[in-house]
């Protein structure tokens, strides 16, 4: 009889190897409510139609149900340092910048407000009209070469600045013979 | 911090929640990668559990991923779940990236036809005698062959009596007992 089992174990295993999951396979929450028992009867029929014939779901119920029974809270080895670090590095990579780009824009928010206000207050308040004036300067400059577009206009300015004017020249003759030429 | 906090502050990215998530469930789902790896035929290298335990927290922080988790208490279960999806998603890719096959189909040699056929006579009886099973039956029997699980723990699992199970087992046992018997194979 052992060896019946021996053969009966290998034919299925062969099954659960061939097995793929398919649309129709069980979602995560289902596996997890067919094992907590909290599905009525005609839902529970259904999955145990699709486990009957799916050993791929059948294989998932099986590791849900041993990580439960290990006590889920303490299982497995230890996992190395350098993996648990890059997947916390994942929220600061480039995929997902939100973390930190929240605040960012915030601040940069803040410094056009206060800016805005500043510029208000100077001419609600004429004895403090200079001193306003220089804060609203003062946040203006910050939020624009905080923000994105005055850093590409600071850009653009350096570059034109550094860049020498003979390509440009050339450019521009070029264009000019073209329109005086007798083709066009 | 409680779960639902981690949780709520993952869906919003925060730096501080993520934190304690990967800490919490790393080992878990570390565990949940090795052993559905295990229990392939794919032979996987350590680089490949490295990758794939990548993914797994890719796959939480990107998207609706975890906005998707219904009962925050079942939240272990729900990501080894998760993980295992993933790790058999990667062992399909690299296969077809192989091409090749989980499963090879024994080339028949002369000395070896006669004991192979033999084999394939009595997996095609086992294959007949599961296909006529109910499905209860049928999901009892293979926890209990290929999964090796007590008589007690499936119970526990399709919220039967013991008994039933037992009952079950036994009988399947005969059964296929039985369908060798008819083709002649009695001394297993």
């Amino acid at each position: 009889m052992r060896k019946i089992e021996e053969y009966f174990k290998n034919y299925l295993k062969k099954e659960v190897s061939n097995s793929k999951n398919t649309p129709q396979c069980l979602s995560e929450e289902s596996i997890i409510d067919y094992l907590e028992n909290k599905l009525d009867n005609q839902k529970r029929k259904d999955i145990e139609k699709h486990l009957s014939q799916c050993n791929f779901c059948l294989s998932q119920l099986n590791l849900v149900f041993e990580a439960k029974k290990s006590n889920i809270r303490n299982i497995g080895d230890n996992v190395p340092v350098r993996l648990i670090n890059k997947a916390k590095l994942l929220i600061n990579n480039g995929k997902n910048t939100i973390g930190k780009g929240g605040v960012s824009r915030m601040k940069k928010n803040l410094f056009l407000t206060g800016s805005i206000i500043f510029f208000i207050i100077s001419f609600l308040l004429p004895k403090y009209f200079i001193q306003c004036l220089v804060v609203t300067l003062v946040l203006s400059v910050r939020w624009a070469f905080e923000s994105e577009n005055g850093r590409t206009l600071i850009m653009v300015f350096d570059s034109w600045r550094r860049h020498s004017h003979d390509e440009d020249n050339q450019v521009s003759n070029c264009l000019k013979d073209r329109f005086k030429s007798p083709r066009l | 911090m409680k779960v639902h906090k981690i949780i709520e502050g993952c869906l919003n990215k925060d730096k501080k929640s993520w934190d304690i998530f990967v800490e919490k469930y790393s080992k878990l789902i570390y565990w949940a990668i090795r052993k559905r790896l295990s229990a392939s035929s794919f032979k996987s290298s350590q680089d490949d559990i490295d990758y794939i335990f990548q993914e797994v927290f890719l796959l939480i922080l990107q998207g609706d991923k975890l906005g998707q988790l219904k009962d925050i208490k079942t939240i272990a279960s729900w990501l080894v779940v998760v993980a295992s999806n993933k790790t058999v998603d990667f062992i399909r890719r690299k296969i077809k990236e192989n091409e090749k096959l989980v499963v090879d189909i024994p080339v028949l040699k002369d000395d070896k036809f006669e004991e192979e056929l033999h084999k394939r006579d009595l997996l095609n009886v086992l294959g007949n005698i599961i296909d006529t099973l109910p499905n209860k039956e049928k999901i009892v029997i293979s926890f209990n062959i290929i999964e090796g699980r007590t008589h007690k723990e499936i119970a526990e699992i399709t919220a039967m009596p013991v008994n039933t199970v037992s009952t079950i087992i036994a009988r399947t046992k005969e059964k296929v007992k039985k369908g060798l018997e008819k083709i002649g194979l009695k001394d297993l």
